[in-house]
């Protein structure tokens, strides 16, 4: 593990223009921790949730999600047992926050629908880490070069559809997997950013989303992270070019330990560089235990986007000609 | 832990903006119109068909995201035809139909959902995803064909969530047997409000092709007072 740096890491939940254009409030949250045990060295844990439009308390089913999952990790990681690392914690980590929400939802007086949510989580340690997911959204590994989903985005028979953490039947749909190698780059993300940062027909990760912006989150040196950082993520998500290609709430969770690069300033864009320039503070950002929980932040302008299929018998009697019309279709669709 | 290499520190911000974007189609969202063009159909009826077709067209435009995004097929019966082929509704052309023979409504149902099942196919191929399709019958009249197998393939559809059936009955439809074919209440056109039955299915149409996951789809009562329709 000589070779690797202290975590740096950034997380932002954005408003969706179709939010804020209804005057509702961003659903989207998510929280990252960072602490340290004798046995297992630093423990990075990750959390995102994106609330469902429909259920009128989501955005605090989503933050109080996060905020569980990140608590109990935390909590069993520091309990004098280190963390036994099977599908059953997952399992056990997943009926912890349906139990918070189930509570909230008690002490509220409201059916437990109106607190639904997905939630996308991760412990990660020196050489394994533990994913679960309820949901679409996704999380992606990274190394150097090459990214790849966790699990894919579950959705419905439709694209509109999805599991919630709320579902009776939930816990059936849990996906979760425990990986035994070393995880130096790690990004969590809601439905919101899915069509931008996935590439449907072969089910893989964009690399040329995650590539430029884990290089970005490398060129930050001091582990931890810094509000600079923070506001730079959240100018991303409601930038014009983000909104014109998703008018759903989004987060980006992002988390590198590889070396750091050296900043390369792109010599076309000195306008960009130059309207983000906040200087940081070197040695008061070296958090030994940060949490925090974020939801919303203005935008404006544009159209949307969202998700994936999973059934897949695929029977095409259509014709190539169809089938190349389909797709020359959909490469106009960008110009538009 | 390590101590990084401060040497490459910058004063200067990250900026993310970096990031390319996946060139992702566009979910869609298909929509069959199977279209009664018999013979009873001639005059008014049809040519308000006609324009309500031109307004579906026009409204659908109207919504960037609609119109990128809404599938449309058009079957007419009386005799049976494939009138369009799925296309977005930014490359639809509302065709101009005539009054001609009989009501073979049990065939062009199953014409309607063989050509949703080989666009979910080619879906699905693509990696493209999609809304539950609409199927939107209207009629004036009675089948003249076997459409029992039709209603049986409706209902399997309904019950799989394969797709949504409405039927629409103009004046002189026989309302009893569309009850037997639509799991979901027939409708009654008022008089020969096809423009409003339009905009309504437009309005359906975009609504549903903007909705994500954990939304309610806000749909208009088209037996509402005002509304196009009446049970």
């Amino acid at each position: 593990m000589s070779e690797l740096y202290g975590w740096r890491y950034v997380h932002a939940s954005t408003i969706g223009v179709a939010h804020l254009a209804e005057g509702i409030e961003c659903q989207d949250a998510c929280a990252v921790q960072q602490l340290s045990t004798p046995e297992l060295g630093t423990i990075l844990i990750l959390a995102a949730a994106d609330g469902a439009g429909s259920a009128a308390r989501s955005r605090t089913g989503a933050q109080l999600a996060c905020q569980t999952f990140l608590a109990e990790c935390a909590s069993r990681l520091l309990a004098d047992h280190p963390l036994d690392w099977t599908e059953t914690t997952a399992r056990d980590f997943f009926e912890s926050v349906r139990c918070a929400l189930i509570q909230q939802a008690a002490a509220e007086n409201l059916p437990l629908r109106e607190f639904a949510c997905t939630l996308l989580g991760a412990v990660v340690v020196a050489d394994h880490a533990l994913f679960l997911q309820i949901g679409d959204g996704v999380i992606v590994l990274g190394a150097e070069d090459e990214y790849r989903p966790v699990f894919w985005p579950q959705t419905g028979q439709y694209v509109n559809e999805t599991r919630f953490v709320t579902d009776p039947d939930a816990a059936t749909y849990l996906a979760h997997t425990v990986t035994v190698e070393p995880v130096v780059e790690i990004a969590l993300l809601t439905d919101g950013l899915q069509m931008l940062a996935l590439h449907y027909h072969h089910r893989q990760a964009h690399a040329p989303f995650f590539r430029p912006v884990f290089q970005q989150l490398r060129t930050h040196s001091e582990p931890g992270c810094p509000a600079s950082l923070m506001s730079a993520l959240e100018e991303f998500l409601a930038s014009p070019a983000v909104n014109q290609r998703t008018h759903d709430d989004k987060t980006l969770v992002l988390a590198t330990r590889l070396p750091p690069l050296a900043p390369t300033h792109p010599a076309d864009e000195p306008d960009a560089m130059a309207s983000m320039s906040t200087p940081m503070e070197p040695k008061a950002i070296a958090a030994r235990e940060t949490a925090a929980v974020d939801s919303s932040s203005p935008t404006p302008t544009a159209p949307a986007a969202d998700l994936t299929l999973s059934d897949a018998n695929p029977s095409p009697d259509a014709s190539d000609a169809t089938s190349a019309a389909l797709v020359r279709e959909n490469n106009g669709d960008k110009a538009l | 832990m390590n101590q990084p290499d401060l040497s490459h520190q910058t004063p200067f911000g990250v900026d993310f903006s970096v990031a390319e974007f996946a060139d992702n189609p566009e979910p869609r969202c298909p929509c069959v119109l199977l279209l009664d063009n018999s013979w009873s159909m001639n005059g008014s009826p049809i040519n308000e068909l006609n324009e309500g077709l031109a307004t579906f067209k026009e409204e659908l435009l109207a919504d960037s995201l609609a119109a990128k995004r809404v599938e449309i097929a058009l079957v007419s019966f009386g005799p049976v035809q494939v009138v369009n082929e799925f296309q977005t509704a930014e490359h639809f052309t509302p065709p101009h139909l005539s009054a001609q023979k009989d009501t073979p409504m049990g065939l062009a149902i199953m014409k309607g959902l063989e050509l949703l099942h080989q666009r979910k196919a080619l879906y699905r191929e693509h990696g493209i995803p999609f809304f539950r399709p609409w199927v939107f019958l209207i009629t004036d009249g009675t089948p003249t064909d076997e459409w029992k197998s039709a209603a049986n393939e409706i209902r399997k559809g309904e019950e799989s969530r394969a797709f949504a059936f409405f039927a629409v009955g103009v004046e002189g439809a026989n309302l009893d047997i569309l009850q037997q074919i639509s799991i979901r209440q027939p409708l009654r056109l008022r008089g020969l409000r096809f423009r409003e039955l339009f905009q309504w299915l437009s309005n359906s149409m975009r609504s549903i092709s903007r909705s994500v996951p954990g939304m309610d789809v806000p749909l208009n009562n088209p037996t509402s007072p005002d509304g196009w329709a009446s049970v």
